[in-house]
């Protein structure tokens, strides 16, 4: 695992803001970091950026964070939430001056990333609108080929158009360089558009943790319709649902795993009639979350 | 270097206005103390005009005639060039700090990978660069000064060339050419008999900048008043423990009996030593140096300290 992290707890003043998250990230995934606003997403991300202090055990490439992190940063390309860059460099210089800190900097995808995303590299960064910023900020991060590209909510204030040549890149670069990407976002849609992983936390608490696919095969909507009145303790009760909702002699159930094993179990009950149906990312997450006052 | 340089860049307007404040202190108040001296001197001779070539010297050397370097930064006014610059040195400290809170910077720094050393290092070192440039300038740029520069390692009491030359530039120029041998010695001496004076607002600038490592999270007027205070308490309390110069030129030692004062006192020393103004001014004075770097190296590690064991941002 290329990040790890083990009961990690923070707390700002009294208010814990991670309470004990424990989640791992394998080398070469997307993994997607969802959450509400006020889940602890960006603490989470700071904190696996040395920027927090902690309790627990939190790991990048098999050492923790707290120790010697200035090394470990050559291999991280990091876009914060919110912009960080001088305001009174060109688009140019400020990679340039980042260039200064790196080994290696690929300024033929730069070139290249600037022109998809429309950036003049001569404008001065004062003079940006907000999704050109965050454009310059990604372009930054991924400029060292790092090995891991962490992310914190990279798409908001940009335009669809935007949004969708960075999903494409994102791709790319996992796909091509290998690059480990942990995304943190509560934009779902675009995070289900291109994670095989998932990390949910609400909270401060990790409440999800699984391969995107798993998710979905595990996360079913069930309409059943019986004959005869069945109670809805029974259904319940069938191992892996979730949460039942009932309307007459109808039933819509939501499973949370083995929903194979719930369909069989329903069709011993003799319905008249009954449909599966998947789940997007954004009714799963408003099914865990949601249940969670 | 380049963390260097990007911090002299990005606060290079704070170090010009600080430069041409000192300068523009250090013109007028050279220059109203010349006029004062040419017009005791000029009255002196009219008054006694067999007045013997040994007696006018006297009349040179008790009419102050030692417009110097240690004069322009300290002496007994109370509003003169040491104020000024330690209120620029907090200003830059607190600058150093909240231009990067300000533009979020510090989240992009701190996720560099360059050590938290070395990015407190570049702040120190541009901030003591800063500080020797407007310590050292008012110095350079005023015209009838080169002839202090020149003539530091002659007697300090010889006719000062601010009297005879004003401050046009032709003169100056002249005298300098005359003097062209002299010049690099002395520039250097000028550089050593600023040592501890570049020392000591760095000591100030460095307390600053803990104090903005410290209230980040402040609003800018919260940290820069208690920086000030603290400061200029501070800068109060080291006039008074290691001794200001008295009316006479003379150094009176200081008033408060600090525990070091005795420690010193035991080995020969007095605390006056670690007033810069005790010194000749050409060569470094060794233990207000020393005295400031172990001072300098500890605020060092104390603000490196902090920063580690707080969150970054």
């Amino acid at each position: 695992m290329i990040i790890e992290f083990t009961s990690v707890k923070k707390n700002f003043g009294k208010f814990p803001a991670l309470k004990g998250v424990s989640f791992s990230v394998p080398e070469g995934s997307i993994t997607g970091f969802i959450g509400r606003n006020g889940a602890g997403k960006t603490t989470t991300v700071r904190t696996m950026m040395g920027l927090m202090n902690y309790k627990g055990s939190a790991k990048v490439k098999g050492r923790e964070v707290k120790e010697g992190y200035a090394l470990l940063r050559e291999g991280i390309g990091y876009m914060p939430e919110t912009f960080s860059l001088y305001p009174y460099l060109s688009c140019k210089e400020m990679i340039e001056f980042n260039g200064k800190f790196f080994e290696k900097i690929d300024y033929d995808k730069i070139k290249n990333y600037a022109e998809i995303f429309e950036l003049d590299l001569n404008k001065r960064i004062e003079f940006l609108s907000k999704g050109t910023k965050k454009a310059l900020s990604f372009i930054i991060a991924v400029s060292t080929n790092p090995e891991i590209l962490i992310l914190d909510e990279p798409l908001s204030g940009m335009d669809p158009i935007a949004r969708n040549n960075f999903l494409k890149i994102l791709s790319e670069e996992c796909g091509k360089n290998g690059t480990t990407i942990f995304y943190s976002s509560h934009i779902l849609e675009d995070v289900e558009k291109i994670a095989d992983r998932i990390v949910l936390i609400h909270k401060g608490k990790v409440l999800l943790e699984d391969e995107l696919d798993s998710i979905k095969e595990n996360y079913k909507r069930i309409t059943v319709v019986f004959k005869n009145a069945i109670s809805k303790k029974d259904i319940e009760q069938i191992n892996g649902v979730k949460r039942t909702e009932e309307d007459g002699n109808g039933f819509l159930i939501i499973t949370k795993h083995n929903p194979e094993n719930i369909l069989e179990q329903l069709n011993k009950l003799s319905p008249s009639s009954i449909g599966i149906f998947d789940m997007n990312l954004n009714d799963v997450f408003k099914e865990i979350v949601g249940g969670e006052k | 270097m380049m963390l260097i340089l990007k911090e002299l860049k990005e606060h290079k307007w704070t170090i010009i206005i600080g430069i041409l404040i000192t300068v523009l202190y250090s013109f007028a108040m050279v220059l109203s103390k010349t006029k004062s001296i040419v017009s005791y001197v000029e009255g002196t001779i009219t008054r006694n005009p067999n007045l013997t070539f040994s007696q006018l010297s006297q009349i040179e050397k008790s009419s102050e005639l030692m417009i110097d370097f240690s004069k322009t930064f300290f002496n007994s006014v109370f509003l003169n060039s040491f104020f000024v610059v330690l209120i620029i040195s907090i200003v830059l400290a607190v600058a150093l700090v909240s231009y990067e809170e300000k533009n979020n910077t510090f989240e992009y720094l701190f996720t560099r990978p360059v050590s938290y050393a070395r990015i407190l290092a570049s702040k120190f070192i541009s901030g003591i660069v800063a500080i020797a440039l407007i310590v050292i300038a008012p110095v350079i740029l005023y015209p009838a000064e080169m002839k202090f520069i020149a003539k530091t390692l002659i007697p300090r009491f010889a006719v000062s060339y601010s009297v005879s030359s004003g401050v046009e530039p032709a003169k100056v120029m002249a005298f300098i050419t005359k003097n062209i041998k002299a010049f690099p010695v002395s520039l250097s001496a000028l550089f050593c008999s600023s040592v501890p004076y570049i020392l000591g607002f760095s000591i100030i600038f460095a307390l600053a900048l803990l104090g903005g490592i410290l209230f980040r999270k402040r609003n800018s007027f919260l940290k820069v008043s208690i920086v000030i205070i603290v400061c200029v308490i501070w800068s109060i309390f080291w006039a008074y423990a290691f001794g200001t110069p008295d009316a006479n030129g003379k150094f009176a030692t200081g008033f408060i009996n600090l525990p070091i004062n005795s420690t010193l006192r035991k080995f020969g020393f007095n605390t006056l030593f670690l007033n810069p103004n005790y010194y000749n001014l050409n060569h470094i004075p060794l233990l207000p140096t020393i005295f400031g770097i172990l001072v300098l190296t500890g605020l060092f590690f104390l603000s490196h300290f902090v920063i580690v064991h707080r969150d970054k941002i």
